[in-house]
């Protein structure tokens, strides 16, 4: 588990810029025309690829390889899935949208760190 | 020698310590130096890299580093001359070891087995020229066994394969399938980062 304050405030850095900005990206190129499910599957992967962009660019170098790319690429997921399939339902509002991409990321890094606790540890296997 | 991933590793060279060095060392520190204390005997290090490891050494240690990329042990060569103990490189293929069998005391590796192209065929070389007895340790990133990580390691594989490693190998199914013994796992983070404890039967 995570102890050293430097990588929690990276580990938290880099969900809420994650899953603002692919939110943003979302709301901003989902055709509204579109359907629902379509639109959920491109930004599920549109936010996985911008997500890696933004993680390896920025927040790897500084944070750390893998307790970095696994939450801001779920935080990428869920924020591109959620928000794309919002555009052709509700149109949500550019400053709205990023505010539950933030809170998605945050969610998405609760979330490890209580999984991370769970499977920490040694085990036999052979 | 795989002209194909030693290219690949050539053109990360340059910019592997601005990617790789910081963050993800620091990180992996704690845990890096507690797997490195085990060393002892002759020592066989697969990938050594730019040797970003070489400072979690600890001293006095008898060490062959190899690495399948020149250029990235170019750059290693200012922290092989550092270390405080006999360490020597050589530029070698994971897949075409020209190492006798039955040579070393302990393997270890560093975030390697993501990239080799053929793992149970590297961890079975390895297992070659580790003494009956001898000991593997690894620290490895691998896939994960639980939803929905391993669905996003696997939709990005393909990608993160092009200019570095895989994100969703099964290393210890491979250490099993290579025939190593007591196989111990300790999970660093979730169970994506992890050291691997294993030994060759007697």
């Amino acid at each position: 588990m995570e102890h050293r304050i430097y990588f929690i405030i990276g580990d938290i850095l880099s969900v809420t810029t994650t899953g603002g900005v692919v939110a943003l990206a979302c709301l901003a190129f989902t055709p509204a025309e579109w359907n629902m499910f379509l639109a959920m599957f491109a930004g599920m992967i549109a936010g996985m690829l911008i997500a890696l962009v933004i993680s390896a660019a920025i927040f790897v170098r500084y944070f750390g390889a893998m307790e970095i790319m696994v939450p801001t690429m779920l935080t990428g997921m869920l924020s591109g899935m959620f928000v794309s399939m919002a555009v052709p339902m509700i149109k949500p509002g550019y400053s709205a949208g990023a505010s539950f991409g933030v809170a998605i990321g945050l969610a998405t890094l609760f979330a490890t760190y209580f999984v991370n606790k769970k499977l920490i540890g040694t085990k036999l296997v052979d | 020698m795989d002209i194909k991933t030693r290219n690949k590793w050539d053109r990360a060279a340059k910019a592997f310590d601005l990617m790789a060095g910081l963050g993800a060392e620091k990180r992996w520190e704690p845990a890096k130096r507690e797997l490195f204390s085990h060393m002892d005997g002759k020592i066989l290090f697969l990938a050594v890299g730019t040797g970003l490891d070489i400072p979690c050494f600890p001293p006095d240690k008898d060490i062959l580093g190899i690495d399948i990329s020149p250029k990235m042990l170019a750059i290693a060569e200012k922290r092989v001359d550092d270390y405080q103990g006999n360490m020597e490189i050589d530029v070698m293929d994971v897949h075409d070891l020209a190492i006798n069998d039955n040579f070393f005391d302990q393997v270890f590796t560093s975030c390697t087995f993501c990239s080799v192209p053929n793992p149970v065929e590297g961890l079975k070389a390895l297992k070659r020229v580790l003494k009956p007895g001898g000991e593997l340790f690894m620290f490895e990133h691998t896939g994960s066994q639980y939803f929905p990580f391993n669905l996003m390691m696997n939709i990005m594989t393909p990608f993160s394969r092009q200019v570095g490693p895989d994100m969703n190998r099964k290393t210890v199914d491979n250490v099993k399938k290579a025939g190593f013994k007591d196989i111990k796992v300790n999970n660093i983070y979730l169970d994506v980062v992890k050291t691997i404890q294993a030994r060759k039967s007697l």
